[in-house]
Parts: structure tokens; sequence; C-alpha cells
């Protein structure tokens, strides 16, 4: 009986120690781990044959089906520039330029990594779909309340990061991925 | 050695080796989860198209709302399986994952055919292909996936986009 109580006791513990752990850093390792710009970063192991057992786990849980470097490069952002997690209780003002890739998005997921009900009838911003200044430059509005001009709908109440890809990203971006000019994140206001 | 260290020791042993197995599983588990729930209606080796992603759509984290999908859980271990796909503008990529989650492929509409199509054929490592012209990709085991992109500019050319990737291929090499 001892030795049993021994070896159960002992399987227990090992149980809840190695998969609690597995699990507390794939919470504290998001896509945006690696390379940081700005209140940006990314990931350049995601997808590639050449990533460790933590980041395809971490692509998994975050970013499945993910393309390599080579075809897209992933930038993430749970905070605003001055370090304060994304809220959708509060507006924000996304301030850049073309994004140097061949095409390509900013769009807002939820705490589940899932696109967000807002009501509205859209879930990001793009090369496309984004209305420009003359000289390039854009301003978009981040909140869950409808916004003139460029809008990217949230949900009020719920935490959120927004994702930036690149389609054929620049070379620059691939030399220098630190130094990637993304949009600043400036808060305006909070309900 | 005293019993507490004993005890000690094997808990210690036996966590590394459990926190390096779930570390290794998780991906193939997630994997697997989401090729059964993406091709449990059409089966494999043939394309289902996704219908353009909302806050509906649970089954992979993380859907771009501006691309339009087709899917194709593939299995190799009978042959090899020929992707086929027309292009679009502003962007379209076909690419290949490993049931581990590796982007083991992508090629995109810069590298189209003269005939508008960019193509592949997977394959089980080991396996010889014929047609040397073609790019040809090998997966570690039996089972992966290829999703092939599409850039949407707006609802009407969505459903340009509908129509055209009816005619994608996604079917055993020769069939």
């Amino acid at each position: 009986m001892k030795k049993f109580i021994f070896w159960a006791s002992a399987a227990i513990a090992a149980l809840v120690l190695g998969a609690g752990s597995t699990a507390l850093i794939l919470k504290s390792n998001t896509l945006t781990g690696g390379v940081r710009s700005g209140s940006w970063g990314t990931n350049l192991a995601i997808g590639s044959e050449e990533a460790g057992l933590y980041t395809r786990a971490i692509v998994a849980v975050y970013g499945l089906l993910a393309l390599s470097k080579e075809e897209t490069i992933y930038y993430t952002a749970g905070t605003d520039d001055s370090g304060a997690p994304l809220s959708g209780d509060c507006t924000y003002r996304l301030e850049g330029k073309d994004l140097d890739a061949r095409w390509w998005s900013i769009t807002a997921y939820g705490p589940d990594s899932f696109l967000m009900d807002t009501g509205a009838d859209h879930y990001s911003v793009s090369q496309t779909s984004i209305a420009k200044e003359t000289d390039g430059s854009f301003t978009v509005r981040v909140s869950a309340r409808s916004q003139e001009g460029n809008w990217l709908p949230v949900k009020a109440g719920q935490s959120f990061d927004v994702m930036a890809r690149f389609y054929n990203p620049g070379p620059a971006i691939y030399e220098s991925p630190e130094a990637a000019p993304l949009p600043a994140i400036v808060k305006e206001t909070c309900e | 050695m005293k019993p507490w260290m004993k005890w000690t020791l094997t808990v210690l042993i036996g966590a590394v080796l459990v926190h390096v197995a779930a570390t290794w599983a998780l991906p193939r588990v997630i994997m697997d989860v989401a090729m059964t729930r993406i091709g449990g209606e059409v089966g494999t080796n043939q394309f289902s198209h996704a219908a353009r992603a909302s806050h509906e759509f649970k089954a992979v984290v993380r859907p771009s709302p501006d691309l339009n999908y087709s899917i194709c859980v593939l299995d190799v271990g009978a042959g090899p399986v020929r992707i086929e796909a027309p292009v679009s503008t502003p962007y379209t990529s076909i690419s290949v994952f490993a049931a581990n989650t590796d982007n083991v492929f992508a090629k995109n509409d810069k590298d189209a055919a003269a005939d508008g199509t960019v193509s592949v054929i997977v394959a089980r490592e080991g396996t010889e292909i014929a047609d040397a012209r073609a790019d040809v990709v090998y997966l570690p085991g039996d089972k992966g996936l290829a999703l092939v992109r599409r850039v949407i500019t707006s609802d009407a050319q969505n459903a340009e986009l509908n129509a055209m990737r009816e005619s994608s291929i996604c079917a055993p090499l020769g069939s």
C-alpha cells in the first residue's frame, strides 16, 4: 500500500507539474514573441521547418496554418504605445503609412484569437479598403463605437489584439524586422 | 536515499517527461482536430471551399476576413496528390502544411504558370515522382493539409472568386 501511494502521488504530481508548466509557458508566450518593433511583435520562426518545440506549440494555439516568413510575416500588438493592454472600452488611433508588402491587412481578434461579434460589417482594414491621405499616410480609429473614416471595430468590455499581415514583405522587413515601419497605437479616450 | 528525496526526484523527472511530451504532442493534436473538422464533411484529397470568415467561424484560430479559403486535407499514404488552383489578383497562394504544423511549401500568383494556375504535387517522403517539371513537396507522414488563399477586394469580387475556385483541383495524381 505504501508503494502504491508513493508511485500514485508521484505520478499525479508529475502530471500536474509537467502539463501545468506547458500551459503556463504557452499562456505567457504568444505570437508577439521574438522580434519587436514598437508595440508590435513577430516571431520569424512561425511556420518554419526550423521551428522549435515551443514555437510549434505556440503557433498551433495562436496561429495555426500560418505561413513561413518567406511568404508572409505576421506582427501582433496586444498593447498600445504606452504599454497598456488594448481594451474594447477605449478608442485608439492607428497612425501609419502603407506597410512594406505586396498586400497587407490589419485585423482585430478577441482574447480567444477569433474574430469578434461587434455588430459591424467588417473586421479589418487593408491595403484595398483603407482610405489614405495624398502622402500615403493613414489614420484608423480602433473602437467599439462607430467612427468616421477608417474604423476597425472591436467589442466593448473585452480585451483584444491587432494582427498585421505582410503578404510578400519587402526586403527591408526581412533584413531588419525590428525596424519595420508599423502604425503607432495611441490611446485617445476610455469609457 | 531518503524516501522523500526519491519521491521528489521521481516527480521532477516525470514532470520533465510530461512537459516535453505535452509540448511535442500539442501541435499534432490541434492539427489533427482541425483536419478532422475541416475534412469531416468532404473527406481527404478534395477541396472544401470555406465561406468568408466571420465571428461565427471557429474551426481555425485567427482566420483572415480578407481571404477566400479553399482547404484540402491530404492523405498521401496511397500515393501522391496533385493540387492546382487558378490565381486571382491582388494575391493568391497555395501552401502545404505537415501534420506537425510546419509550412513545408508555399507558392503564389507571382509564379503562376502561363495558364494562370499555381500547382504542386504532394507525396510521402521516399516516393519517386516521374514528372520532373512539377513542383514536388514531400511530407514526413501520410497526413497534411493544403490551403489556397485568395485576397478578397469586395463582395462582388468574392462572388467571382467563389465561382473561380470551383475549378481548383486536389486529387490523387493521375486520376
